[in-house]
């Protein structure tokens, strides 16, 4: 029986196709349960000999497909892929990636065991390009579709069951692009169980060698395509999915990332059109653009849709314009403990509160036992909004541990330094505050002065604390780690005045301690 | 002490605001009203504004007058005109904080919510515009600079409602709106940079004069901000004589301009016709600066102070961070700086450029019609009922 079909849709994909396609026969997986289906679709550089030198290595592997003609889009190959797959799944790998040796093996093993209809496998960047992580913090049997971090990524590259696919009649968009989108969105939304495995490297995104070639690049020169493609997801998500849920995730990924590359787009258009396009783009995706929604977008998001739903596209165009500059041009406050943001009048003077979005991200990436003390070097990285690095001089970071409820709450001030790099993925700047403290328990809580002992069994939370004027911000750390920084942590337990504070996570995966008896 | 004034306060308030209900009982009329209490006469602001408003067939009143202890009665007076005419008019200009403004109550506009800023009530009727008598927000003033020696003291704040009841404030150019709103208490939308008739003046003048001068021997004008605390440092004033003669062993002229509230020193009337005579300026932290710059004038920096300055009122903009080519922290240096200038040394206009910033926009032309158009159309969205009254 066959477990997988692998479909490889390959447009002009040499030289990178070469290693694409080795990376599938050189799987731990028994290839007598797995086919390879690959479309060249019209290609004229050598992509098509090369898939036949693959396929005559390997006959009983390899099933090929030629179109005479070049698509335009990677759905028509897909498509027909999926007409001709015989697995039990199917996988679409991009004809610039590559798997990691066990892949499909493990890919399978999870998918039985956890009986998936679609499983999401931890995606890493290659050659210089960036790839989602946030929902590869650990193995997750099954997901909430719509609750989960699922949704920050609708690209194809997953296992679905076949079976969803044909029984639902999925289909990749042909007129519209993103072509994908659509198609991950309906199979989460159809499948009774979406699995995430994250642990291993299973595939690996890359930019091919020719940035101008990679379809996501090419994904926001086709107004009128982008439009089509998103007309079909919101109309489906407008009539399938509840308010309560789409705005959880889904809604914040798709306006922050598509939504604003499509207004970026549209105010970048010289075509005599843009003003219609415009305006029905507006009319579809307004009345989805929902406050809890609009509040969770990062600076630059927020200035394109506020100005692109509540001004005009004359105005719009000069926002865009501005582009990377923008935070030298906005006036950024603190006001009554709200961060406000505001533009100058001559851009429409509009004024947003970007509090609820002021942090981005953050990681830990430093846990180390410092020799001979009882003290755990900490750092990490945050990544915060532009507003935050334009007040940097009244900005503070504080490590802090909470007992549960905030009956005891102890912080300390981190040594700090600020990073702005410019964000390959997106070509934006990035602001970031690096952090690090040696977290010294006993100073911490100041031992001498809180009897530990007449405390319970208690858990400390760990977490950081933002203060920039009137502005506060806590969150909990943990849930993301680099290198060997979770391990780190889970090791190391701290002795105190007869107390061990053993370290543990809470349940979404953030550094805790529990404090019991040394004994 | 505070009682007798919060009960003397008190009683003021209810009765401007008794007077106020009676003379509501007149009808408004197209009438521009122009406050001020820095001076007895009218500031050329408000002249530019007024012949502006009298071409658009407004009736313009200008209740200026100088508070003066020894003149109670007369102010008194002054206080019920003003009053009067705030019942009567359909747009108000004040120049700086105005405690009869404060005290009254308006018809506010309801839609307008300032959710999070110190300041919620926006007159519609009268428009009450606050048109700050200085360019930029060099130093901190107002709930900037609350509860140090050289701001108000939180009490008095809260005592006299400072600031209160502005429509709109407007400044000459966008790095002059977060500064203005912070020190207003008023949420940044309503901070407007629509210039100053000042702004026009003196560009043109700029343009007329041009910025060659030939003469023998260089002017200098000394123009020191105002100190309010008697306990702060003023090392302009302290070190007066001292650089008036050692400046005039050298050659160079000198001429000095305290603030107008200053208690003590020469107070010349006319800062930009002034300018206009002289070369450099030399200041602490006054936005004379930025009408020198304006004229052309190269502006020196004479900061001694500058640590507790920084701490009492506080800058929104410190020189030495933008331009410390041109900042001095001791005389001997200045003076050499002055004498080098005199000698051919070329002014570092560039230093002086990073310091002015954004402060002015970049059309100085028309800002009076501008600012004439700007209220009449608001006047317009209050008689057609675009405006929902609180």
């Amino acid at each position: 029986m066959l477990n997988v079909s692998i479909i490889v849709p390959a447009h002009n994909a040499m030289p990178e196709l070469t290693e694409t396609l080795q990376s599938v026969v050189d799987q731990t997986f028994d290839k007598s349960r797995m086919e390879v289906i690959v479309i060249d679709d019209g290609s004229t550089d050598g992509t098509f000999d090369e898939i036949c030198r693959f396929s005559q290595n390997y006959p009983e592997l390899f099933v090929t497909r030629r179109l005479d003609v070049a698509s335009g889009t990677p759905a028509i190959p897909r498509n027909i892929g999926i007409d001709i797959a015989r697995g039990e799944y199917i996988f679409f790998l991009d004809a610039d990636d590559r798997f990691g040796e066990q892949a499909i093996e493990k890919i399978v093993e999870h998918a039985h065991n956890w009986d998936s209809d679609v499983l999401l496998a931890k995606v890493v960047g290659a050659k210089g390009r960036e790839a989602p992580r946030s929902m590869f913090s650990h193995n997750q049997a099954s997901v909430d579709v719509y609750s989960s971090k699922l949704m920050w990524t609708l690209a194809a590259w997953r296992l679905f069951r076949r079976t969803l696919i044909t029984e639902n009649g999925l289909r990749f968009d042909e007129a519209g692009r993103p072509e994908d989108a659509d198609f991950v969105i309906r199979s989460a939304h159809y499948a009774k169980v979406v699995s995430i495995a994250s642990d291993y490297d299973y595939y690996y995104l890359a930019w091919r060698s020719d940035r101008d070639k990679n379809a996501s690049e090419n994904n926001w020169n086709s107004i009128g395509k982008n439009l089509i493609a998103y007309r079909k997801i919101f109309d489906f998500l407008g009539t399938h999915v509840s308010a309560k849920d789409r705005n959880k995730v889904l809604m914040r990924r798709l306006f922050k990332r598509d939504i604003v590359n499509l207004f970026i787009a549209i105010a970048d258009s010289k075509e005599s059109d843009s003003e219609s396009a415009f305006k029905e783009a507006h009319a579809l995706v307004a009345p989805f653009y929902h406050s809890s929604v609009q509040q969770s977008m990062e600076t630059y998001a927020r200035l394109i849709l506020d100005t692109a739903f509540f001004d005009d596209l004359t105005t719009l165009k000069k926002v865009v314009e501005l582009g990377n500059q923008f935070p030298e041009v906005c006036v950024f406050q603190v006001v009554a403990s709200r961060v406000m943001c505001s533009l100058p009048v001559s851009f429409g003077g509009r004024v947003f509160d970007l509090t609820d979005s002021m942090i981005i991200g953050r990681i830990v990436n430093k846990v180390e036992k410092v020799p001979n003390d009882n003290v755990l070097r900490l750092g990490g990285v945050i990544e915060v909004s532009p507003a935050l690095y334009v007040l940097k001089n009244q900005v503070s970071v504080s490590l802090t541990m909470r007992a549960p409820k905030g009956i005891f709450e102890f912080s300390q001030k981190c040594e700090i330094e600020w990073i702005v790099e410019e964000n390959l993925t997106d070509k934006k700047q990035s602001y970031s505050i690096s952090w690090k403290l040696d977290f010294d328990f006993e100073k911490f809580i100041d031992a001498n002065r809180l009897k530990l002992s007449l405390l319970p069994q208690i858990k400390w939370h760990l977490g950081l604390k933002i203060d920039c004027m009137s502005y506060h911000v806590r969150f909990r750390i943990g849930s993301r780690c680099e290198g060997k920084a979770l391990e780190q942590f889970l090791e190391n337990t701290i002795s105190v005045k007869g107390r061990c504070l053993v370290p543990t996570l809470s349940p979404s995966r953030n550094f805790c301690f529990t404090q019991n008896r040394d004994d | 002490m505070l009682s007798v004034k919060r009960i003397f306060i008190g009683i003021c308030r209810l009765l401007f605001n008794f007077l106020y209900l009676i003379f509501c009982r007149f009808s408004r009329r197209n009438e521009v009203l122009f406050i001020s209490r820095q001076s007895d006469e009218p500031s050329d602001d408000f002249l530019a504004l007024g012949e502006e408003f009298e071409k658009r067939e407004f009736r313009v009143v200008y209740e200026v007058k100088k508070l003066s202890i020894n003149a109670v009665f007369a102010y008194s007076i002054h206080i019920v005109r003003v009053i009067y005419h705030l019942a009567r008019c359909r747009v108000c200009f004040v120049d700086r904080y105005n405690p009869i403004i404060g005290l009254l109550n308006f018809s506010y506009d309801e839609s307008a919510v300032n959710k999070w800023g110190i300041q919620n009530d926006f007159p519609i009727e009268p428009i009450i515009i606050q048109l700050w008598h200085a360019f930029g927000a060099f130093k901190c003033f107002g709930y900037q600079s609350i509860g140090v020696n050289e701001g108000h003291s939180r009490t008095t704040v809260e005592l006299f409602k400072i600031h209160r009841n502005y429509s709109w404030i407007f400044c000459t150019g966008e790095d002059s709106r977060k500064p203005y709103s912070e020190a207003f208490g008023y949420p940044i939308e309503r901070v407007l940079p629509l210039g100053r008739p000042e702004y026009e003046r003196l560009s043109n003048m700029a343009k007329n004069c041009g910025s060659e001068h030939l003469r023998d021997e260089i002017t200098v004008l000394f123009a020191p901000t105002l100190r309010k605390s008697r306990i702060s440092q003023h090392p302009l004033r302290e070190q007066q004589d001292s650089i008036t003669k050692r400046l005039d062993e050298r050659n160079i002229k000198s001429i000095w301009s305290f603030h107008p509230l200053e208690e003590t020193g020469t107070v010349l009337e006319g800062s930009g016709d002034i300018l206009s005579e002289v070369d450099y300026v030399v200041t602490d932290y006054s936005s004379i600066a930025y009408e020198a710059y304006l004229l052309e004038k190269g502006v020196l920096f004479y900061t001694p102070d500058i640590k507790s300055y920084l701490a009492s009122p506080g800058l929104n903009i410190n020189p030495l961070a933008t331009s410390s080519d041109i900042v001095f922290l001791e005389l001997d240096p200045l003076l050499r700086y002055l004498q080098e200038l005199v000698d051919g040394k070329s002014y570092p206009w560039d230093a002086l450029g990073c310091f002015v910033g954004n402060v002015f926009a970049e059309q100085p032309d028309g800002t009076t019609s501008r600012i004439v158009d700007f209220c009449l159309s608001e006047i317009n969205r209050v008689r057609d009922g675009l405006v929902t009254r609180k």
